[in-house]
């Protein structure tokens, strides 16, 4: 990893070239039209041809010969099971098969949503109001490649692993460090096994981590463009990226960097604009596309932060003061979207029936220590994630120095967790045993990448302290020593 | 006697443990590359490709009702609409992408003596007397049962 300039561009470029495809293909599908392929062969391109800045990279000494040629010879192995696994069969795994594989079935018969099975209401449709960027991108692939759609999952997979190896690079400034953070996140058993959930299961699971994944990458390298890309793509992902993005958004106004905040703001508001009437149209198909709602939303949403954020310079508020006003601000920046989609006839999608009893939150208070219990079983206890979460518990240890660097990207875990809880306190499920085992894994599995990133990065912080603390003993004088 | 380690030498060696701690973690994922990466993942394929997409999803203790998938797969055109009623969770979920292009359409939207829906002729069987009536597929949540309408 000595020259990394090519990787970071391909992934800037990559990840650009999708979100204008994202962009572009949803505004095509409002305005009734078909999503031609040739769209995403030139949105890549158009995202690889752009000369993007990419800042030097920290000098390291290069990682030993034979760890990088025996990690990156694994990874490739594991990248070969993956493309197997993707291209060998249809999706093998239960949500895989019945919705986001037969939504792609539906978009490669015709790239439009004017169609009976996502027009009319008395068709099966199963999971009708997911976003659909996924299956978009699985059918203009199979339209590009001859019916290998599923190339998709071993690219993400791909570009998972550039986007933890370029920014753990970054982060540490130690090549050996990056390259084991690198493999160690992409062979976690829940990520890379056959299992529901899987990079190749055809779920959304893969794909929104490595939303969450360049969010926290974002964050680390205070890089607004990945933030900018990280919450677009979240929210034209799954259902909880629309909540994801809008608490990068909130971690974003703590670190009183108006780039950053931008950059998550745009990205989130922006992919709002695109899908939620998409998705009023599916689920309401009388309802219409028109976006007009969600415009004022979203612009009132923009101007709340911005007038925010103007306040809080004013004010001079410390780290201490924005985290206050930001908890403020967050169930605002969750929950606003969400409720103003339901509010606007979107009723009846899965995020919506979540705010459809609020009471639900209170009648189900008492279970709350269960279903902690049951996020640090299976985050810790199950073998599904190894030892991903304990990571950064057992670098708190070491880490005395807190940085900046990791505050945000602590917070965004921190935000992430929380958010994780909410599905079983505001859900319709009463079975909350089953809904743990069914939901807990593929929700922890979003937050792998952040989780890996900080655990990581604060290794290499313990490790860079313990060499300054160690400089003295190196430098002192003979005399001294004796 | 030997001196107790001092705060520095102790923040340093504290650094080790997050370090220990990936390591095990990739040793774990390294561990299950050849059994569960690879080995696993081959042996779905395999089941899948011997079994069929019906008999790998409905073919199994858990979910039965690929015999209904198939009887579709064989005798109703790809343009045609398949009603169904009954319970929407459980097998009937696999039934959409099983039989696609034909579209599963909800019985109740469906006039009783209706030949078609918006255009696509309804499933039909032949029955002993002769005569073909609409198939009706019905989710029982583990199973799938083929009715007439």
């Amino acid at each position: 990893m000595s020259s990394l300039s090519w990787a970071e561009r391909l992934l800037l470029g990559s990840l650009a070239g999708i979100a204008l495809f994202a962009v572009a293909a949803h505004a095509l599908l409002a305005l009734s039209l078909a999503v031609p392929a040739h769209l995403l062969t030139g949105s890549l391109l158009l995202g690889l041809l752009v000369p993007w800045r990419i800042p030097a990279m920290p000098a390291a000494a290069p990682a030993p010969r034979w760890l990088a040629s025996a990690l990156g010879l694994v990874l490739v192995a594991a990248l070969v099971a993956i493309a197997h696994g993707a291209l060998a069969t249809p999706s093998r795994h239960w949500d895989g098969a019945v919705a986001w594989d037969t939504t792609a079935r539906f978009l490669v018969a015709a790239p439009t949503l004017e169609q009976p099975y996502f027009r009319d209401a008395a068709v099966f449709a199963h999971s009708r109001d997911y976003p659909l960027l996924q299956p978009l991108l699985v059918a203009t692939l199979e339209r590009l490649c001859g019916g290998a759609g599923r190339l998709l999952f071993p690219g993400l997979f791909a570009l998972l692993a550039l986007l933890v190896g370029t920014t753990l690079r970054r982060a540490t400034a130690n090549a050996s460090l990056a390259w084991l953070g690198t493999a160690a996140t992409m062979l976690t058993p829940m990520l890379v096994n056959p299992t529901s959930g899987g990079i190749d299961s055809g779920y959304g699971e893969g794909f929104l981590l490595l939303c969450t994944t360049a969010i926290a990458a974002g964050f680390v390298q205070k890089d607004a463009r990945l933030l900018l890309l990280g919450t677009l793509l979240a929210v034209l992902v799954k259902p909880e990226g629309i909540v994801y993005a809008g608490a990068a958004t909130a971690v974003a106004f703590c670190t009183a960097e108006r780039r950053l905040l931008c950059g998550a703001a745009a990205g989130w508001l922006l992919g709002a604009v695109a899908w939620l009437p998409l998705q009023r149209g599916l689920l309401q198909p009388e309802a219409g596309t028109s976006c007009g709602w969600f415009v004022v939303a979203a612009g009132g949403i923009g101007a709340l932060l911005a007038c925010a954020d103007a306040l809080a310079r004013r004010a001079a508020l410390g780290p201490r003061g924005r985290l206050a006003a930001a908890a403020v601000l967050l169930p605002v920046l969750l929950l606003a979207l969400p409720l103003v989609a339901s509010g606007v006839g979107a009723s009846g999608g899965a995020m919506q029936s979540y705010l459809a009893e609020p009471g639900r939150l209170l009648q189900r208070s008492a279970r709350l220590p269960a279903i902690v219990v049951g996020v640090l079983h299976y985050a810790l206890f199950r073998g599904g994630f190894g030892l991903a979460y304990w990571l950064p518990l057992v670098a708190l240890f070491g880490a005395w120095s807190r940085r900046a660097s990791f505050a945000a990207l602590g917070l965004f875990v921190l935000a992430g967790l929380g958010i994780v809880v909410m599905p079983f306190l505001m859900g319709q499920e009463t079975d909350l045993q089953h809904q743990l085992r069914s939901s807990m894994p593929r929700l922890l599995l979003h937050w792998l990448g952040p989780t890996m990133l900080l655990g990581v990065t604060m290794l290499g912080q313990c490790r860079e302290r313990s060499s300054t603390e160690a400089q003295p003993h190196r430098g002192a004088s003979p005399e001294a020593q004796r | 006697m030997p001196a107790a380690a001092s705060p520095s030498r102790l923040s340093r060696g504290l650094w080790l443990l997050p370090v220990v701690a990936l390591l095990v973690h990739l040793g774990l994922g390294l561990a299950r590359v050849p059994g569960v990466v690879f080995g696993r993942r081959w042996s779905d394929i395999d089941d899948y490709r011997a079994r069929g997409a019906a008999g790998y999803f409905l073919g199994g203790p858990a979910l039965r009702g690929a015999e209904v998938v198939q009887w579709i797969l064989a005798n109703v055109p790809a343009d045609a609409a398949v009603l169904f009623r009954g319970e929407t969770n459980g097998a009937l979920e696999f039934v959409p992408g099983l039989i696609a292009p034909r579209l599963l359409v909800r019985e109740q939207a469906v006039a009783a003596d209706a030949r078609e829906h918006r255009g696509r002729p309804l499933a039909r069987r032949t029955e002993a007397d002769g005569q073909q009536r609409p198939v009706v597929v019905v989710g029982l949540v583990d199973d799938l049962r083929l009715e007439v309408r």
